[in-house]
């Protein structure tokens, strides 16, 4: 029952956050100087067509006082219909349902591998010699501060061009997607395993592992049975904050290995200034972002079953 | 309070500089090595004809993809352009756009904490949504809304880079503004009929910015890797300025013939953010009584 409450709450607040997400963007549009018709179709040098332009005017209904305007622009996103990317002349829900699988994939694929990687990096160092933790926090601090495109290019100058093992640019095959992957999820990996790796070491000195060891258990059973769910909790936190965001890294590591995907789409969209096109995108992130929140939350309750009970 | 009439706001700000080593000699040795090229990276901003040899943007057509040698550490690019002395030259304009866009950051959290912590319930409630709602958006994809909608350009560069990650700031300078608000000094200060305005300037404000200012370091190695993200995908400084992703964007399409032309700077780029992350930690570090 608790869960079902927490779950239409966290539901609720979050339908609220996209709500004023809208109105921000509904606003920001508003605050452009100049026509609003011809903000939206991608400002003066695009040089829209008068057709075009009346067209805007009906769709957004840009004759009619600002709290109808308002209206209409809500209820429109509300009802998942966001208008015409007007650099490629198609509705912009289509387009995005294009190419949101690729980005799903390689999303996936990166979370995945950065939380199984920082998991075992954490697992196998916490509590080692002071020499390998400062090894491993300069690494850490390295893949966490290292701009994403930055770290792409030197692994296709690394592994395409000098070693040949990996294909440069392509979507297709699974060796395309290693090195993205790599690349996406190399900041998860320096921040995660560092937040896990201190959470455990700070359990490792609870008086019940103390127990368990006493109880003849091996290290590793130690580590995984009994250390490892304690320190899930604040790791859930910061891995929730992390995959959100790579949605937005996608846009640049898309780029840098000329992928297909939303963050490409989104990247040429702003150099388009498709307007539409990039409200759109950005509405999917933001719905992912909430998404990812409620999930986070709910796998709290999985991890803690005390949290249920309060 | 002993210092009588010592400012508290000069007390942090000097617990600031005394966190950044001047106070304790004990400093490890990454910290060292980053404060040393944190140093050098000044020393290129304030007087970059010193250590570039070269005109950042005088193109020599009979040497183009020189290999790295004396004449040009770093070789030349596809203009016959020496990249040591563009990368050089890239300092100024990443440095200072860096701490103009964390100075704008940090100033909109702290307006943004304090009315939330001390203004009515409404407001406090309304900032902490709109706070919500600008967290739930990527930096990166709020930042290309704005360009977007306004176009590409210093002011929407600025705009874009500013807002995001204002929500951190906000949040520390909210919580420890309702901290401050009860604490007996405030409470003392009102007592003695002082104007609400003096007792938010001179008593919760120096005392509330503490933990929004020692983030400053650190938002600014965030902002040099954003802005150098931003002008990699297009929209920073056009291409004959010598702006490090800009000149990356560019380069790395002869990644294949000139591969120092993208190694070098990217690992330059690189060893600048590192190097203000690690400074902004150890700050962080210090601030927090922590060793």
């Amino acid at each position: 029952m608790k869960i079902a409450r927490i779950l239409l709450w966290r539901l609720g607040t979050g339908v609220a956050v996209l709500w004023g997400t809208v109105t921000l963007i509904f606003i920001a549009i508003n605050l452009t100087p100049g026509d609003t018709a011809i903000t939206i179709l991608g400002g003066p040098d695009a040089l829209p067509t008068a057709a075009q332009i009346a067209q805007v005017r009906l769709d957004y209904g840009l004759d009619k006082p600002l709290y109808q305007q308002y209206g209409r622009f809500v209820w429109r996103i509300a009802h998942g219909d966001l208008g015409d990317s007007f650099s490629l002349h198609v509705p912009v829900t289509h387009l995005i349902a294009q190419q949101a699988g690729a980005t799903a994939t390689l999303t996936l694929s990166a979370a995945i591998f950065g939380v199984a990687a920082s998991l075992i990096l954490a697992l196998l160092t916490a509590n080692r010699t002071r020499s390998l933790t400062a090894i491993l926090t300069t690494a850490e601090l390295t893949a966490a501060s290292a701009p994403s495109f930055i770290v792409g290019l030197l692994l296709l100058l690394a592994f395409s061009f000098s070693l040949h093992l990996f294909p440069a640019s392509s979507t297709h095959g699974w060796t395309s997607i290693i090195l993205p992957t790599i690349t996406l999820s190399l900041p998860i990996i320096g921040v995660l395993s560092q937040v896990l790796r201190r959470q455990l070491e700070e359990v490792l000195e609870q008086p019940f592992i103390v127990t368990a060891r006493a109880r003849g258990l091996s290290d590793a059973a130690v580590r995984l049975r009994h250390a490892l769910r304690h320190a899930l909790i604040p790791a859930l936190t910061v891995s929730g904050l992390l995959v959100a965001g790579l949605l937005a890294s996608a846009v640049v590591v898309e780029t840098v290995f000329n992928r297909q995907g939303l963050g490409r789409l989104m990247a040429d969209a702003t150099a388009n200034r498709d307007v539409p096109l990039v409200i759109g995108i950005a509405l999917v992130a933001a719905s992912a972002n909430v998404a990812m929140n409620i999930a986070v939350d709910l796998l709290y309750v999985a991890i803690d079953p005390r949290l249920e009970e309060r | 309070m002993s210092g009588g009439q010592t400012l508290p706001a000069f007390r942090s700000i000097l617990a600031l500089r005394g966190g950044l080593a001047v106070r304790r000699a004990q400093i490890s040795t990454g910290v060292a090595l980053a404060l040393v090229f944190v140093l050098f990276l000044l020393a290129a901003a304030l007087f970059p004809a010193y250590f570039a040899p070269a005109d950042p943007l005088a193109t020599d057509p009979r040497h183009i993809f020189a290999a790295p040698s004396a004449m040009h550490f770093l070789g030349t690019d596809e203009n016959g352009r020496d990249a040591w002395s563009r990368l050089i030259h890239g300092v100024r304009p990443s440095l200072l756009l860096g701490l103009a866009s964390a100075s704008i950051t940090i100033s909109i959290g702290v307006l943004l904490g304090l009315c939330a912590g001390l203004g009515p319930t409404l407001l406090a409630n309304l900032i902490m949504r709109l706070v919500d709602i600008l967290q739930s958006l990527p930096a990166i994809l709020l930042a290309l809304l704005i360009i977007a909608l306004w176009g590409a350009g210093n002011g929407s560069l600025l705009v874009a880079l500013g807002i995001g990650g204002v929500a951190a700031p906000a949040r520390q300078v909210r919580a420890q503004a309702l901290v401050i608000r009860h604490a007996p000094f405030v409470e003392a200060a009102r007592t003695l009929g002082l104007p609400g305005a003096l007792i938010i300037i001179r008593h919760v404000l120096p005392n509330a910015i503490k933990p929004a200012l020692v983030i400053l370091p650190i938002e600014l190695g965030w902002k040099i890797s954003f802005i150098a993200t931003l002008s990699f995908l297009g929209f920073g400084a056009a291409p004959p300025a010598p702006e490090w992703g800009t000149t990356l964007a560019i380069d790395h399409d002869y990644i294949l013939n000139a591969c120092w032309l993208t190694a070098v700077p990217a690992v330059f780029i690189t060893l600048t953010v590192i190097s203000v992350n690690t400074l902004g930690r150890e700050l962080i570090r210090r601030s927090e009584g922590r060793r």
